[in-house]
């Protein structure tokens, strides 16, 4: 499965970024059977821009036709995007990009499905609580 | 490192005096930058005492603009603006700067290329530090400019760097007052959100208007009631309001000449009298025991 | 007379002055309370009037017609809010709340395969009390531009506003596009300020604005007596701005405030004779 990862830098051994409209870079990689391929790093021009980053970071990882994202904060325009285009999104935990790989290999990553509505101020379902 | 943002709605209700005492607070304990996204108004660094080291004038904002000699008045760039910022003028079409969204509609409907979309100069961002130490960054619309929400943005990546060059552990945004452009450039991407509300009937509804956004983007986030003893009645209804919706009060807060004293000598009310600051020091512990 | 309440800085009690000359004034004549503070609109509040919803706020969105697209992605590449997601192969995809009604993309798709459609940004409010007719403007919570819910306040009333003596409009706080569009076509501004180092900050920022529209200023100092009102004394000097007005603080201006009705204090009338 070709997965973006929201980084702080190029390539699988740095920082996973929670931002995901104004992260650094993306690491495409792909997560297949019991490998993980490193296939490149995208700059992304999304945090330098005014207004519309999430959106404009949906689309471009949409156009490198990836099936998920691992990211932290993924707004709720970002979210419909992705969504619309099929794409699933996990919450990475702290750690390299290589590490979130390693969990969503295993299964071990938190898919986030709830762009709206619920869990609010209950305890539950911030999904950013690291 | 974990940003808070101070909000409110309504105006005048206390978010600088909230973000200037907390930061003072916190800092006792923890390294703190404070961030004045007012870009209306920018306030914070009035009560810190900032000595500006570093100031840069940023674009955010694009216009458009006329080239005479290529316009021959056909005027169909006044039917295509949906800002009004197009009118009729003897000959020529006269720009309105002021409602002109840069949207560029005008660009492409002129048939003889005599409108350019170009970025103005719309804003200063400053750095500096505080009399009490730590750094604050502000943010300064340029007047009657408009893109307020995205020098919010720009305000907060300064915010950012700052932030990463002093090791800060907590951020305090001290926000806009209202809930359009500026405040949601805001509130995005903050991990705890204050809300300073007072006992007055548009207090509390404006209180209601902000929830409703930090429920949107479903942050966590506690309030502080101010003035709490010039209405107690309704101050009783927003802890109602307040338990219902699952926020934890994290302070109540006197009315008392001081706080008036205090602004007009550009303090925190927590260094202009001491008997404040055992409030914000029980804010700061309640919030740290969120963060955990 | 088309008056406009504003100053600045937030919580200096706009809504307070706002409401209570609407109220002095319509005692004699006609007046119109145009309560354009549309991100959180408070004078029925203050006044305790019962609104009633009158009309829905609209905003211009694109409408694609896919079977007239060709993915070609122009409307996304002009598109400056970033409101329309293009993948290649696929038809663009629109954001509904990033759009700002510009038509850029409506210009520019060649094969003209976008047209135009409405959403919802905000609601138009009337009601009466107090002899004062209030008309409010309220925004959409989560829409982001201010601007666009004032001007169609403004252009509902357009219609009626002949009729009335007197009009006062209460602006939001700051100098943005909500305030901008609301001071447009005032024939005086009053700026309500606090002496306090940001109440002047704030006055200085708002009277360049009005200095730039070529609206006439005076100043009301509210809470006069706490502070320091030489602040504003300054300030007054300086923009050769006259202060028609000081507030003191007191606990019936609180208590009005705080209930729901009109401040009536002599204050309020001092200022309408020195306008007059």
């Amino acid at each position: 499965m070709k997965t973006a990862i929201s980084s702080a830098g190029p390539g699988i051994e740095s920082q996973v970024d929670t931002r995901f409209g104004r992260c650094a870079y993306f690491v495409i990689v792909n997560v297949e059977g019991n490998e993980i391929k490193e296939e490149k790093s995208i700059e992304n021009p999304g945090v330098n821009m005014p207004g519309g980053a999430g959106i404009s970071a949906a689309q471009i990882v949409a156009n490198e036709k990836v099936k998920a994202v691992v990211s932290g904060n993924v707004g709720p325009k970002a979210f419909y995007v992705l969504n619309s285009l099929g794409i699933e999104i996990y919450q990475a935990v702290p750690g390299t990009v290589k590490e979130n790989a390693e969990k969503l290999l295993r299964n071990e990553l938190q898919k986030i499905d709830s762009g709206s509505g619920g869990g609010f101020a209950r305890g539950r379902g911030f999904g950013r609580r690291f | 490192m974990k940003v808070i943002n101070v909000l409110s709605g309504k105006g005048g209700t206390g978010k600088t005096m909230v973000s200037s005492s907390l930061l003072w607070t916190m800092s006792r304990k923890k390294r703190v930058v404070g961030i004045d996204c007012d870009v209306d108004a920018a306030n914070l660094g009035m009560v810190l005492g900032v000595k500006i080291t570093r100031r840069k004038e940023i674009e955010t904002s694009e216009k458009a603009f006329l080239i005479e000699e290529k316009c021959t008045g056909c005027f169909k760039c006044v039917d295509v603006c949906n800002f009004s910022a197009i009118e009729k003028g003897d000959k020529k079409p006269v720009f309105n700067r002021f409602l002109c969204e840069g949207c560029g509609s005008c660009e492409l409907v002129c048939p003889e290329n005599a409108i350019e979309i170009k970025t103005v100069k719309n804003a200063w961002i400053t750095e500096g530090a505080s009399r009490y130490g730590f750094p604050v960054v502000s943010g300064q619309l340029k007047m009657g400019e408009s893109g307020s929400g995205k020098i919010v943005t720009e305000v907060g990546r300064t915010g950012e760097r700052v932030a990463k060059e002093n090791k800060s552990e907590i951020m305090i945004i001290d926000s806009a007052a209202g809930i359009s452009c500026p405040v949601i450039a805001s509130v995005r991407n903050t991990d705890y959100v204050i809300a300073v509300s007072e006992p007055t009937p548009s207090g509390f509804n404006d209180l209601k208007r902000a929830i409703k956004l930090v429920e949107f983007f479903k942050i966590p986030c506690g309030l502080i009631i101010n003035k709490f003893d010039i209405n107690k009645e309704l101050t009783r209804k927003i802890e109602n309001f307040a338990k219902e919706k699952g926020l934890s009060v994290l302070g109540r807060i006197p009315y008392h000449k001081d706080f008036v004293d205090a602004a007009v000598n550009l303090k925190p009310v927590v260094v202009y009298k001491k008997k404040y600051r055992e409030i914000f020091e029980n804010i700061a512990e309640k919030i740290y025991s969120w963060f955990e | 007379m088309r008056i406009a309440v504003t100053g600045g800085k937030g919580g200096t009690g706009k809504s307070i002055v706002s409401t209570a000359l609407a109220f002095e004034l319509s005692k004699k004549q006609k007046t119109l309370l145009m309560d354009l503070d549309v991100e959180c609109p408070n004078d029925h509040l203050i006044l305790s009037i019962k609104r009633e919803k009158v009309k829905d706020i609209f905003q211009k969105i694109p409408k694609f017609d896919f079977s007239k697209c060709v993915k070609c992605g122009t409307c996304s590449k002009v598109c400056k809010e970033n409101a329309i997601v293009f993948i290649e192969g696929q038809y663009p995809r629109f954001i509904p709340e990033q759009c700002t009604g510009c038509n850029a993309c409506c210009i520019a798709c060649p094969t003209k395969a976008i047209s135009q459609t409405e959403k919802k940004i905000g609601e138009i409010y009337y009601g009466k009390g107090y002899g004062m007719d209030l008309v409010s403007g309220e925004m959409v919570i989560g829409y982001e531009e201010a601007g666009p819910v004032v001007n169609a306040v403004k252009e509902y009333v357009k219609k009626t506003e002949k009729g009335y003596k007197h009009i006062i409009i209460d602006t939001s706080a700051g100098t943005h596009c909500g305030v901008i569009s609301a001071l447009m076509g005032c024939e005086l501004a009053l700026c309500v300020t606090e002496p306090t180092p940001f109440g002047k900050h704030d006055l200085e920022l708002i009277l360049d604005l009005l200095n730039v529209l070529g609206i006439p200023a005076k100043i009301i100092i509210n809470r006069s007596d706490i502070g320091d009102k030489k602040l504003i004394g300054t300030i007054s000097k300086k923009y050769k701005t006259e202060i028609i007005g000081e507030i003191p603080y007191k606990k019936s201006i609180l208590d009005a405030y705080s209930k729901g009705v009109p401040v009536k204090e002599k204050e309020i009338e001092n200022i309408l004779r020195v306008l007059k």
